[in-house]
């Protein structure tokens, strides 16, 4: 089911929220909204629902396991590696299988073997690496002491199964949530309504507005790369640029609406992130869950005790690489992931130099390497982005896009909220009449779009 | 807190130590990014002569944690 599909917003969110706010206990609430989020889930695919059970259990009773052991001795150490070896494999399996046999058969071709290994035809289930992660976070959390494990098996399964996060993010971390799920009983509806709409319309309007307009026009010049003249390949893969924002962003903030109609502050996941002055501080404002989550859970382990430069380094390439490899199983994730490690460490061995730089070209020039970065993003194969960026780099005339004064037009609304209007936490969400008219109208409009054209899926699902 | 471990973060991180409290993270310090984070570790290992675990490393997670972290290594801070 999709955020912006007339089922959830007709049906499954009225009815949803209805019944939550009836029920008074916290474990009612809970179990409500566990049952409503696995009803949101399997409404792509039921027998999805069971894999996120699995998951839920595996992590649950890791939990509880840990209570009953305490200091550094290495039951823990084989509760947590069991239970990690269980999560990763599952995501291993349904995500990488068939890229892993793909990768090792072109192998043994090159070296001369002719035996290849069978392909493995698996559906890839919505959400899981977000789910995955949460669950990994909250075992992680638990081994360390960082989080009590919980005792309650409906405040866990809501936690890992809340529809407003769960295919798509943002990641959010147990502890982060904790709070607010201990006092989901008696959180104030009237005082997170407004905040709550006001997010939810905005990002409804970013992705369905700004994202999929802008989408509308680029996707089909992008088909044929190899015709696009110098101009038409900027302009699609400036489109790309804000497409992508505008998708994920909007789509947090519908998340972080979604949450704040059922009491829980999901976390902010973009902070302007065309504004970033260099690629560290581009990280620290794209993606900032998943960002923290590599840093806790990977950067540091495998930096380990060290803090020598190569170590520090080498492990930013490796945690970069892995991060785009998390995007999908496509060497073109690996690639952008590898492109930006390289950033971060060029970023560093440079930074008394490029910040000396006046702050509007550190912005230009910061947008232009993610810029360049996304050509391999949108690639479906590496010939492909090689391809589009020729037609950046080298002279060739060609077609412009269809439809390019639409596309300039949306370009510019695009570049002006994207590099100079406050985002979405900067904003204060109180409801005068003319901000209630705008949201009304954001929506409405939304709504329109969404009967009459389109409801595209977010493009950070197929993650 | 200690003013020790105060003057180390913002050294480190460029900011000033009264803008620092238990409850400054990386969450809410733009400049304690995963890069400082290794820097901080180098150098509160160096200042208060101790030798941090990667466990240890992960629980650093706000200024309260770090300080947590340290004191139950018998740093007096």
């Amino acid at each position: 089911m999709l955020f912006n599909s007339t089922v959830f917003l007709l049906l499954f969110l009225p009815v949803t929220y209805a019944v939550f706010w009836l029920l008074p206990t916290n474990n009612s609430r809970f179990g409500w909204l566990t049952i409503a989020s696995y009803m949101f889930y399997g409404y792509w695919n039921p027998s999805y629902c069971v894999l996120m059970a699995f998951a839920t259990v595996i992590s649950y009773v890791a939990g509880l396991a840990f209570r009953r052991t305490d200091g550094n001795g290495p039951a823990r150490r084989v509760i947590l590696i069991t239970t990690l070896c269980i999560e990763l494999a599952l995501l291993g399996y349904f995500k990488y299988a068939s890229f892993s046999i793909t990768v090792v058969n072109t192998a043994l071709a090159s070296a001369g073997i002719h035996h290849t290994l069978p392909l493995v035809n698996v559906l890839l289930p919505i959400g899981i690496s977000f789910y995955i992660f949460h669950t990994i976070s909250y075992v992680i959390d638990c081994y360390i002491e960082v989080v009590e494990p919980t005792r309650n098996p409906l405040e866990f399964a809501c936690y890992v199964s809340l529809f407003s996060q769960l295919v798509a993010g943002p990641i959010v971390r147990f502890w982060e949530l904790k709070k607010d799920l201990e006092q989901i009983s008696t959180a104030n509806r009237r005082s997170l309504m407004p905040r709550a709409w006001s997010f939810f319309a905005i990002g409804l309007a970013q992705k369905v507005v700004l994202a999929d307009t802008i989408s509308s026009i680029i996707d089909p010049a992008l088909k044929d790369v190899s015709q696009l003249s110098t101009l038409s390949a900027w302009l699609c893969m400036l489109g790309y640029t804000y497409q992508l924002y505008f998708d994920f962003a909007g789509y947090s903030n519908m998340a972080v609406g979604l949450g704040l109609l059922f009491g829980v502050h999901i976390p902010q996941n973009f902070n302007s992130p065309y504004t970033a002055l260099n690629p560290a501080d581009f990280w620290r404002r794209w993606h900032m869950t998943l960002s923290r989550w590599f840093r806790d859970y990977l950067f540091v382990p495998l930096v380990g005790r060290g803090s020598e430069k190569y170590r520090i380094y080498s492990a930013t390439l490796g945690t970069m690489t892995l991060c785009g490899l998390w995007h999908g199983a496509n060497v073109t994730f690996m690639i952008w992931g590898a492109y930006h490690g390289l950033l971060l460490v060029l970023y560093d061995r440079s930074a008394a130099t490029w910040d000396r730089v006046p702050k509007r070209v550190q912005r230009v020039g910061t947008f232009l390497l993610v810029l360049l970065g996304l050509t391999m993003f949108r690639a479906p194969n590496y010939r492909y982005a090689l391809v589009l960026l020729d037609r950046m780099f080298r002279f060739h005339s060609g077609l412009p896009p269809i439809a390019l004064p639409s596309l300039v037009f949306f370009l510019c609304i695009a570049a002006g909220i994207a590099h100079w209007a406050p985002n979405t936490f900067e904003l204060k969400h109180e409801w005068s009449s003319p901000i209630l008219a705008v949201i009304t109208v954001l929506f409405v409009v939304s709504l329109f779009l969404i009967y009459a054209f389109r409801n595209s899926p977010f493009l950070y699902f197929q993650f | 807190m200690s003013d020790r471990l105060k003057d180390l973060f913002a050294t480190v991180l460029s900011v000033s130590a009264e803008s620092l409290s238990d409850n400054s993270s990386p969450e809410n310090i733009p400049s304690w990014d995963s890069m400082n984070a290794m820097r901080l570790v180098a150098a509160m290992e160096a200042a208060f002569n101790v030798k941090l675990t990667t466990i240890e490393v992960m629980k650093m997670r706000s200024l309260a944690g770090v300080r947590n972290v340290l004191r139950r290594k018998g740093v007096d801070i």
